[in-house]
């Protein structure tokens, strides 16, 4: 009876509802017939049609379920609670397609036709006050229904550069909304939106915009310094934000959302997309190639259309495709040579690119600019050390960036346009650029510019990097003839290494590094074909930057000979440090013997300290008898014309000097032969003063 | 030329007679029956004599010749394939020439004719079937008698439903409309002698819920054939009465199951009325949404009448068992069924009236609401549902 009272006293459309929804589930029709009946009855209430439609919903009848939901969108746009179920089911396509529930609202979203569905979209997409999740929506419907691209995508987009200028987040490219504009919308829109109302300008800007995105990616300090592919550690935002309106718009997508499992193969599609719809001359399913077949594409499309060098777009392809294949070329070496971009410390071992030090019988060390000419025709040759297993990588990646960085700095025009695209850069990045610069200009021979950029880079840098950086400057310096610089630099650098703990690191070749000492000659003399300047790619270890360290320090002090600089102390330092890896260097030695033939006398009372060779020491004697010239040396501990003095007073007679040297030489070849390399550093460190004052 | 034809008809032997016959009859009707020479005023009754005897076999001349089973199957053949190959402004035509007349006899043939071509899906045969039981009148004895015998064959003779029978709209339409139509009025469900079987009211549902323009195929030859009635009358019949009379049948099976002990009858009654019940709630949502698929297309009025509903509304008053010696329990379900046969009257009413097929009445309304008023128990919507019709018909001031 209480129910009858509620009844009556129910308004007829009320009333309505209530007896269909009475109906139990298992009679569909009975509640259907009275929807109906009520719809008829009442065809202006939305409550009876909204039932109607959870009906149908519930029956899980797509067809009939749309074409109620249409219905009421058209006749009752401004109910709310239509609306609420509206954006359920977009919300619903955001979801995991697993859920039967999902599928169902999906595939009742498909049944509607696109008109009413892009006005859905819109409508909820204006009552969601957040841009991000306004276009995140936008974005996850246009996936599902690409029928939607056209006329939602570039609304999207702009929406999205739009809310990145007005959060303040602009200045740093790895932002959520970037994120969204490059990795997502962008080439959805660029693939599925069909023809767009958009200019040639507008695609350059966006391209741009992706171009400054993925280099920042790929240089954040989040993502260290392994380079593609790899996903960067999770930061740990939580701790350090810096202001609420700025971390929004790095923190508002998830760590996991902020990822680009392959931003290279993604920069690469968005410009050859970008290409496609600029009638670029690019094959057509060069999307489904591999990455490297794209490059490699690319790179024969700039030269073809480098060398038809006419009109204005020709010049925005080369910008845009030459800037893209430089920081691919450039951000690969630099990240391969393992410089340590951000100043935390790394466990890899920088490499390191060095002028390769003149062969005596080669004047190598004559300035380069006077073989400028010969230089342009032929590129130096870089020779890698054998323990670089990446070197192939590493120079063909280096050659790309020099080859791109040279056309972008052909012209004017381009060289305007790539400095201004440079410009947005974060610092990370411009920080790679001037260690591939520094390369670049050793590589061209251009030291002073060289000396700039590692000086500037020096100031940030620490232990091997900056042993890196310091051994470049010192070869520049040594390529500038500035010796006593480059020594100072490289003594430094022995120093530094020579302090080290843990397990002494040999100074002289071992014979793995013979070995590549044995290649790098080889390469050498294979190159003998192609004379031009030659570069040395070697690992910043000890045990391969000594050796060079001991080599570059004799090429030094040799440049001295034959000059009026040239002290008996400047050849003795040579034979001493020829002592290691003897006898590779004999020929330089031979030289030696003959200056001091020549001068018929030598001088040096730290003779027998340091040098302990056998042939070396034979060779003394020999010098000493009336067939090595009878050369008038002066090579023990206490000078023998001192000794002879004393002799006079206290003999007369200066007879046993001769047995004193004699003796002396004996006991050298007697002893227990200490260690070459122990001798060497013991050298290095007690005569380092010495040594530079060679320079002076 | 009539007497050569006849003559060499004559001559001939089953079945070549009759190939000769239907040949000459689709020619002759197909050229819009010129003069035969020769025959001047007696052409028709040659027409006539050729079909009566080389195609019913009906001899006026001697004893009617005696078919074998395989012969009558072989002329059934030829018969439809004359129709199949007939022009089809001739058709109907050549159909009424053989089976126009009073059946006397050929209404045998007709039905063996109607099964061949059913299991063939010969649908020029079907349509032409169609369109004489609409001008015969669904009522008439001849159409009876061809539903009868349809339903014994297709509904009751098997118990699986008959994949033919199933399959009916689509291969004629017209055919299922009129069908159901004459089907309705033989079993009207107006008391336990007129249930219709439950098989039959299995496909009718089936064939109404699968394609809501079933009903309306008779209505769309209207203005062609302008003889025609609609199922829909009947079906609103079924659906109204339907509860009221399974509750009553229900009632009856418990009281002689509690009286006499037949268990098993009672339990097998039960079953089949909770079936046909079941069915007509299927059939109850299938026709609603006919009739608002018939408001979406441009046919002209006549699918339902007010007085149909109010005809029906009569009924109701007197299916209604005045018996006293009832229990409580089956008062109340009686009464819950009534209740269910004014819901749907009142529903079928609404949702016929925002129709152009449904021919209003006022006065028809007035009475309906008498007796809802005085005669029937309350009900909710019936009444909202006629005080609505008269305000709006009052509002129209239709023509006295």
């Amino acid at each position: 009876m209480a129910s009858a009272v509620a009844n009556s006293e129910l308004s007829d459309v009320d009333w309505l509802v209530m007896r269909a929804r009475s109906f139990p589930k298992t009679d569909p029709y009975s509640a259907k017939a009275w929807l109906i009946t009520a719809k008829s009855l009442f065809p202006q209430s939305f409550v009876i049609q909204f039932e109607f439609y959870i009906v149908e919903k519930t029956a899980r009848n797509v067809d009939e379920a749309a074409r109620i939901l249409q219905d009421m969108l058209q006749n009752f746009p401004d109910e709310r609670s239509l609306w609420a179920e509206v954006q359920s089911i977009l919300e619903s396509l955001q979801k995991e397609p697993q859920d039967q529930k999902y599928c169902f609202l999906t595939d009742l979203f498909a049944a509607i036709p696109t008109a009413t569905q892009c006005g859905m979209l819109a409508q909820v997409s204006k009552t969601i006050p957040d841009v991000l999740e306004r276009c995140q929506l936008l974005l996850t419907v246009m996936r599902k229904f690409p029928n939607l691209v056209p006329e939602h995508g570039i609304k999207v987009m702009e929406m999205l550069v739009q809310e990145e200028i007005n959060s303040g987040v602009v200045n740093n490219p790895v932002n959520c909304y970037r994120k969204l504009l490059v990795c997502n919308v962008m080439p959805l829109v660029l693939e599925k939106g069909g023809h767009l109302e958009v200019n040639v300008f507008q695609l350059y800007l966006w391209l741009q915009r992706a171009i400054e995105f993925y280099v920042s990616y790929i240089s954040q300090p989040a993502l260290g310094v392994s380079g593609s592919g790899e996903t960067p550690a999770s930061s740990d935002t939580e701790g350090s934000r810096p202001s609420p309106a700025k971390a929004r718009g790095f923190t508002a997508l998830s760590d996991a959302e902020m990822q680009v499992p392959d931003p290279w193969g993604n920069l690469l599609r968005l410009l050859l997309l970008t290409g496609h719809r600029l009638n670029w001359d690019i094959e057509q399913n060069i999307l489904s190639r591999p990455k490297e077949y794209q490059i490699a594409s690319l790179q024969h499309q700039l030269t073809r259309v480098k060398a038809s060098n006419t009109g204005e777009t020709n010049k925005k392809q080369i910008l845009h495709t030459g800037m893209v294949l430089f920081v691919y070329s450039m951000v690969h070496y630099v990240n391969h040579v393992h410089v340590d971009v951000t100043g935390t410390s790394t466990h890899q071992t920088p490499i390191v690119l060095l002028e390769a030090l003149s062969s005596p019988y080669s004047e190598r060390l004559s300035p380069p600019k006077a073989k400028k000419g010969k230089l342009e025709k032929s590129p130096p040759v870089i020779v890698p050390s054998h323990t670089i297993n990446t070197s192939a990588s590493i120079l063909q990646s280096f050659e790309m960036a020099v080859k791109c960085f040279e056309l972008l700095n052909s012209t004017e025009e381009l060289k305007y346009e790539f400095y201004q695209l440079c410009q947005k850069w974060r610092k990370e990045t411009h920080t790679m650029m001037s260690f591939f610069q520094a390369d670049m200009n050793i590589y061209q021979g251009n030291y002073l510019e060289a000396i700039t950029h590692l000086q500037t880079l020096l100031g940030a840098a620490n232990g091997k990097t900056a042993m890196k950086l310091n051994l470049q400057l010192a070869s520049c310096h040594l390529c500038l003839k500035q010796y006593s610089k480059a020594c100072q630099l490289v003594l430094e650098q022995v120093e530094s290494v020579l302090s080290q703990s843990g397990p002494p690191v040999p100074l002289c070749s071992s014979s793995v590094e013979s070995s590549g000492e044995d290649e790098s000659l080889e390469g050498e003399e294979s190159s003998n074909v192609t004379p031009g300047r030659r570069l040395r790619l070697m690992q910043c270890t000890g045990a391969e930057v000594l050796p060079f360290c001991l080599q570059f320090l004799t090429a030094s002090l040799r440049t001295k000979m034959s000059t009026y600089q040239l002290t008996d102390s400047i050849l003795a330092h040579m034979i001493i440090l020829l002592q290691c890896d003897w006898p590779q260097q004999e020929a330089l030695f031979n030289e030696i013997i003959s200056t001091i033939q020549k001068q018929g006398t030598f001088t040096y009372n730290a003779f027998f300290y340091y040098v302990h060779q056998v042939d070396i020491l034979e060779e003394f004697a020999f010098l000493d008898t009336p067939e090595g010239g009878k050369v008038n040396l002066d090579i023990m501990p206490i000078s023998t014309k001192a000794l002879a003095q004393q002799r006079t007073v206290t003999r007369g007679v200066n007879k046993g000097v001769k047995e004193d040297f004699k003796a002396a030489l004996e006991k050298q070849v007697g002893r227990v032969p200490e260690s070459s390399d122990i001798l060497i550093r013991r050298f290095l460190h007690d005569e380092r003063e010495e040594l530079l004052k060679s320079f002076v | 030329m009539g007497e050569n034809i006849l003559g060499r008809l004559f001559r001939l032997s089953f079945p070549d007679c009759t190939r000769e016959a239907l040949s000459f009859l689709t020619s002759y009707i197909s050229q819009d029956c010129p003069a035969i020479p020769g025959l001047n005023a007696n052409t028709e009754q040659v027409i006539v004599e050729i079909c009566q005897e080389f195609v019913l076999f009906q001899s006026n001349r001697g004893p009617p010749k005696k078919l074998s089973s395989v012969q009558e199957l072989n002329l059934l053949d030829m018969i439809c394939t004359c129709f199949k190959e007939a022009p089809e402004k001739s058709k109907y035509r050549i159909f009424n020439l053989m089976f126009g007349a009073h059946c006397n006899g050929s209404g045998n043939l007709l039905t063996k004719l109607v099964s061949l071509a059913l299991s063939t899906r010969c649908a020029p045969v079907l349509f032409c079937v169609a369109i004489w039981m609409q001008e015969r009148d669904s009522l008439s004895n001849d159409v009876k008698c061809l539903t009868h015998r349809l339903v014994s064959d297709y509904c009751l003779l098997y118990p699986d439903p008959s994949s033919v029978f199933c399959k009916l709209p689509a291969v004629s339409p017209l055919f299922a409309c009129n069908f159901i139509t004459s089907a309705t009025s033989y079993y009207s469900f107006g008391g336990a002698d007129s249930l219709p079987p439950l098989s039959l009211l299995q496909h009718v549902s089936d064939w109404v819920g699968q394609d809501n323009t079933v009903c309306c195929e008779s209505l769309r030859q209207a203005t062609v054939h302008h003889a025609y009635t609609t199922p829909v009358p009947g079906l609103t019949g079924w659906c109204v009465r339907g509860p009221l009379v399974c509750s009553q049948l229900l009632a009856q099976a418990k009281s002689s199951t509690s009286t006499a002990g037949l268990a098993k009858g009672g339990l097998d009654m039960q079953t089949q009325v909770a079936s046909l019940l079941a069915c007509l709630d299927k059939l109850h949502l299938a026709l609603l949404q006919s009739l608002v698929f018939s408001a979406c297309v441009n046919l002209s009025p006549g699918l339902l009448s007010a007085g149909d509903l109010a005809h029906i509304t009569h009924t109701l008053t007197a299916v209604r068992p005045l018996q006293g010696d009832r229990s409580a329990d089956s008062r109340d379900e009686e009464s819950a069924a009534l209740g269910v046969a004014l819901d749907r009257l009142a529903q079928i009413l609404q949702v016929a009236s925002g129709t152009r097929t449904y021919i209003s009445d006022r006065g028809k309304i007035k009475e309906m609401e008498s007796i809802a008023r005085h005669k029937l128990p309350h009900n909710r919507l019936l009444l909202m549902v006629l005080k609505q019709q008269l305000q709006a018909s009052s509002s129209y001031s239709p023509p006295s």
